[in-house]
């Protein structure tokens, strides 16, 4: 099986983030033995999701890459939005799951064991998230994966909560150096709360964004504006185009419309009219696949008329 | 979205004001084809208060242009804000749609 260069970006990404996400869970895991904290449970949970998604994620690149087969006519690609769905609803999950175990907490607080630890946790797991990030974002924008796009923004997301918590426990430690140990036991869930509703916000616009797309939502913008360059850069060669309809799965996507030509010239003139399109938008927009409908005029043109002149499109 | 027309003679000017997107275009299409039909050589475009044109707004231009030699007219544009022509001009169309000033 011919394996193309777009699939090679997708697996490293993969492979990035399964690594870095079991370092992630290892460390975090350790730091809540030692520092007891609900904010690192927070970053925990978030992280086991990741490692959870980074797995389905591994077999679902690999699935989306199988060529159509009989019983699945335009290939695999819807995989990785259904991969997208999952982590967004799952990380919705946690931070419901959390806001409440952090309002308990704010009703019963709790002390922290040892700060510096969480915070040393805190500086290595986010440097690794936005490392990671960094690394996926740049292969997600090779790949033009929706799937390794989502778990860039995943990392980033993590890079950020991480950060959040740090500096809780850099407050956590100031508020003890100053004598308001009373107050500090509320930092923790406080950090926790503001995670989780910081998660919320985006874990949703991720899974409707996903849910739409599932739905066949048409390609994305720059993809749409790619193929009217190419329809302007061949507009001299047909009469009109019409019904044009565009979708995506996962990094493959689907251009169809139809194509109206002059309905005395040669199948052959047409043939190579619809190819050089066709082979244009190909290489505007990677992995698309391209169907256009021939359509002889109808006539029903003012170049009928003799006195207008020949038909420009011949 | 607005819209206003002035005729002169066998030409027409049709004014549009505001976005140009998936929540307009069919608006403006109905009306450019419209106006097409009637006795008019060439329909200019005003579109120097178009602050934002979607793939969908420029489809829609080149329907009209394709429309318009169809039935042996003209569409151009007489003037057209920044943005816009940055966008026309990035697809390649603007020269479909050039014209003497208006």
């Amino acid at each position: 099986m011919k394996i193309n260069r777009y699939e090679i970006y997708t697996k490293r990404a993969v492979l990035v983030s399964l690594f870095c996400n079991v370092v992630l869970v290892s460390i975090k895991l350790a730091a809540l033995i030692l520092v007891n904290s609900l904010a690192i449970a927070v970053d925990l949970g978030i992280s086991f999701v990741g490692l959870t998604i980074s797995v389905i994620l591994f077999y679902s690149i690999k699935m989306a890459g199988r060529p159509a087969d009989p019983l699945h006519n335009y290939g695999y690609g819807k995989i990785e939005h259904v991969c997208e769905i999952l982590e967004g609803i799952v990380l919705i999950g946690i931070a419901i799951a959390m806001i409440s175990q952090a309002s308990l907490h704010l009703l019963h607080p709790r002390v922290i064991s040892n700060p510096w630890i969480g915070l040393g946790t805190c500086i290595i797991t986010s440097s690794i998230n936005f490392g990671g990030a960094f690394y996926i974002f740049k292969m997600a924008n090779k790949s033009k994966s929706p799937a390794i796009h989502a778990e860039a923004i995943h990392y980033r997301m993590e890079g950020y909560i991480s950060g959040m918590i740090g500096m809780s426990f850099i407050i956590a430690i100031l508020l003890n150096k100053n004598g308001l140990i009373h107050i500090s036991p509320y930092v923790d869930p406080g950090s926790a709360l503001l995670v989780s509703f910081y998660v919320i916000v985006p874990s949703f616009k991720l899974a409707k964004s996903s849910f739409f797309n599932l739905l066949d939502a048409s390609v994305e913008e720059d993809s749409q504006i790619e193929i009217l360059k190419k329809l302007s850069h061949h507009i001299t060669k047909y009469c009109e185009f019409k019904d044009l309809k565009t979708r995506s799965a996962g990094i493959k996507k689907f251009v169809e419309f139809s194509l109206i030509v002059p309905h005395d010239i040669s199948l052959e003139k047409a043939y190579k009219i619809s190819n050089a399109l066709e082979n244009d938008i190909k290489k505007g927009i990677p992995n698309c696949s391209v169907t256009i409908k021939m359509i002889p005029c109808d006539g029903d043109c003012e170049y009928v008329k003799p006195e207008t002149g020949p038909c420009p499109y011949k | 979205m607005k819209m206003s027309e002035k005729f002169n003679g066998d030409e027409l000017i049709l004014k549009i004001e505001g976005v140009f997107d998936e929540s307009t275009a069919f608006t403006i299409r109905d009306k450019m084809n419209d106006l097409l039909e009637k006795n008019i050589q060439t329909l200019y475009l005003d579109l120097d208060h178009i602050g934002y044109i979607s793939s969908i707004g420029i489809g829609v231009l080149i329907t009209a242009h394709k429309n318009a030699v169809k039935k042996n007219k003209r569409v151009l544009i007489s003037s057209i804000s920044e943005k816009a022509n940055e966008m026309l001009k990035a697809v390649g169309i603007l020269p479909l749609f050039a014209g003497k000033d208006k």
